[in-house]
């Protein structure tokens, strides 16, 4: 599959700070790419350099194959930036800071109604066409951020954070929104703080930290890579050492736990040991009053690689 | 050229929609202009006639029916000092050429003042000089006896180069490392060029209308009329303003600062040019062209309303070319210079 982007082995100081330490990166064509990482992991960094808007000291950039240039017009026409601040005209209507961002890239009016009038439809912005940004809530500023990154349809598009700020309802309508786009050919890039976006949007996922790409990935590839465990919390009617040697003897068990009032049984591999476990406890007839499973998640893996100190 | 049109489109628009830009190019202009014409027009403006009485055998008497300001009642003796109590007069000139009043105020002043200016002019007579009235002692120069022009075309002068707030905001909007929606707009295939032109121009004309509007109330509400040679001054008003957006676009393009400081730094600029030009009053600005004349000679507050006060009021193009010229010639090397400042599309950091 061809690479959209691809950046390697770049390097970029800010006078004493590395914000991209030989940091590689691909994404092929018709993916969602998720970019995980902590404040000032050099996310932003990453795609600024992707935009060819920030200079970088070593390594190169290539989108669509040709190194990035900031005066590529071409290459501007075919990609799409969200940026995470709000990046329109706050005195504008919805209506006219959608046609003069689309008007960047079609010069033809009809086509640039077109475009406006689907861009509004895929934001859901309706009913709010003629309202002056300025006037629009949270989330629908939000959601004219957006459409005025991608009304032109560009076949690669970069959302920095998109949902920041915003209520539940319209960060699903967002997810959703980038899904359709993904569906209809367009490539995505999305970075985010909010790790059950990545797992729920992203075809794959690139950890970041300290300007380093720490592990990518599917899902299920990035778990394995953390000796995952399956956690089974189990509140046993009569807990005692003979229940708990009897699950040590149980095949996948890696650990038991005392948690208040309930016991951890930790099971590898994750998601194929819990029929086993749950039929040695009826064999044996050892009662339980509550149980729940816990699968390893995109969180466990994160953590594990970039840790658990505060970050700035 | 479709793009330079849409750029076009989108000043105008913002120009409109924006309520601070709509204050402050239009309203706050006319408030200031108001008050400045309220507090310096003084007694033409707001000073009613004063109410006399004169003693039979005053002096003063047909010296004092002639001053227009003076309203001289009919009452005499007791009459007349009832009169004044009951503040239906202010004062009384009396035949012996003493002046009664009733207490100390405006209207006091006056009649003081007058009292005091027609005993010297009787001194003069007395001690055998003849004033000859038919002769004028004053003699008309460039310079205006009264400080409202003064303060007026000062002012419109920074008026004239409020363009300077289209410029920062050109260069906020395009220039990546200044902000978000320079980013945004930057990772458009965008004629930067186009971009600086289509705003210039927009600012410029908006700029003429702000000042033409000026122009116009003060025209029509105060009868202050500096359209009388309309076609230089609207050419002088352009490149003005075409000036004030290329001093703007300099600003903006020259430095990191953000754009919360670099307009209170217009702002500020502006009304210490002003200032130096008069519109404080006109003695510091005599005070700077006797201690340091080559600033107002190079100020463009002053250069604009010295050429609109001669145009206008004086009736004479003496200096309009050079001023045209100046501002004209150093706008497009400020331009210039900008668009130097501006060539990098890729930054060390945004």
């Amino acid at each position: 599959m061809q690479n959209v982007c691809e950046m390697r082995q770049v390097v970029k100081r800010y006078k004493e700070v590395t914000a991209l330490d030989h940091f590689n990166f691909e994404i092929h064509e018709g993916e969602i790419v998720g970019l995980l990482g902590p404040n000032g992991s050099g996310k932003s960094t990453a795609i600024n350099c992707l935009l060819g808007l920030l200079a970088f000291d070593e390594g190169g950039v290539e989108v669509f194959g040709r190194p990035v240039s900031p005066d590529d017009m071409d290459m501007k026409q075919r990609i799409g930036f969200v940026p995470q601040e709000l990046s329109f005209f706050a005195e504008l209507s919805v209506a006219d800071n959608i046609r003069y961002f689309a008007g960047l890239y079609e010069s033809d009016n009809a086509r640039r109604d077109v475009m406006v009038s689907e861009a509004v439809e895929f934001v859901g912005l309706e009913k709010y066409v003629k309202f002056t940004a300025k006037k629009l809530s949270g989330g629908l500023k939000r959601r004219l951020n957006i459409a005025c990154g991608i009304a032109h349809h560009p076949e690669f598009v970069m959302f920095d954070e998109p949902t920041v700020a915003v209520d539940a309802q319209s960060r699903n309508f967002i997810l959703e929104g980038i899904k359709e786009m993904n569906r209809r050919g367009s490539t995505v890039l999305y970075t985010t703080h909010y790790l059950e976006e990545a797992q729920e949007l992203c075809d794959r996922i690139v950890i970041m930290d300290e300007g380093k790409n720490m592990a990518s990935g599917t899902l299920e590839e990035l778990i394995d890579l953390v000796d995952p465990t399956e956690a089974v919390h189990i509140a046993f009617s009569e807990p005692g050492d003979r229940v708990f040697n009897m699950i040590r003897e149980i095949p996948g068990v890696v650990d038991i736990q005392e948690e208040n009032n309930h016991t951890v049984i930790l099971l590898t591999p994750p998601g194929h040991r819990l029929s086993a476990l749950l039929e040695e406890l009826k064999n044996h007839h050892i009662s339980y009053t509550s149980l729940h499973s816990e699968l390893p998640t995109l969180n466990d893996v994160f953590l594990k690689l970039t840790g658990k100190a505060l970050r700035d | 050229m479709r793009r330079f049109f849409s750029h076009a489109v989108l000043h105008v628009k913002l120009s409109f929609r924006d309520k601070g830009s709509l204050f402050w190019g239009f309203i706050y202009p006319v408030l200031l202009l108001t008050l400045m014409a309220v507090s310096f027009s003084g007694l033409k403006i707001s000073q009613e006639r004063v109410p006399i009485a004169v003693e039979q055998g005053s002096a003063l008497a047909g010296a004092l029916r002639g001053i227009d300001i003076l309203d001289i009642r009919d009452y005499q003796g007791d009459a007349a000092l009832t009169a004044l109590r009951d503040k239906k007069i202010d004062g009384i000139y009396r035949a012996d050429g003493t002046l009664l009043v009733r207490g100390k105020g405006m209207n006091e002043t006056i009649l003081r003042e007058i009292g005091s200016q027609l005993k010297k002019v009787g001194a003069a007579f007395a001690a055998g000089h003849s004033p000859d009235f038919s002769k004028g002692y004053i003699a008309r120069g460039d310079q205006d006896a009264g400080i409202l022009p003064v303060i007026l075309s000062a002012s419109l002068g920074m008026f004239a180069l409020y363009g300077y707030f289209s410029g920062v905001s050109i260069v906020h909007t395009i220039q990546a490392n200044l902000s978000p929606l320079a980013v945004r707009v930057s990772t458009a295939p965008v004629s930067r060029l186009s971009f600086v032109c289509a705003g210039m121009a927009t600012g410029t004309i908006m700029n003429v209308l702000h000042t033409v509007v000026l122009l116009l109330y003060l025209k029509w509400v105060w009868h202050v009329n500096y359209l009388s040679d309309i076609w230089r001054t609207l050419l002088l008003v352009l490149v003005t303003g075409f000036f004030g957006a290329a001093l703007g676009l300099f600003v903006g393009a020259s430095n990191r600062w953000p754009i919360r400081a670099k307009v209170p730094l217009g702002v500020a600029l502006m009304l210490v040019l002003s200032a130096f030009s008069g519109m404080m009053g006109s003695g510091f600005r005599l005070f700077l062209d006797k201690t340091f004349p080559w600033i107002n000679r190079f100020n463009p507050v002053n250069i604009f309303s010295r050429t609109i006060y001669r145009l206008n009021a004086l009736g004479t193009t003496k200096d309009f070319s050079e001023a045209v010229l100046f501002f004209l010639a150093a706008g497009i090397v400020l331009c210039f210079v900008s668009l130097l400042f501006m060539r990098n599309r890729r930054f060390r950091s945004l």
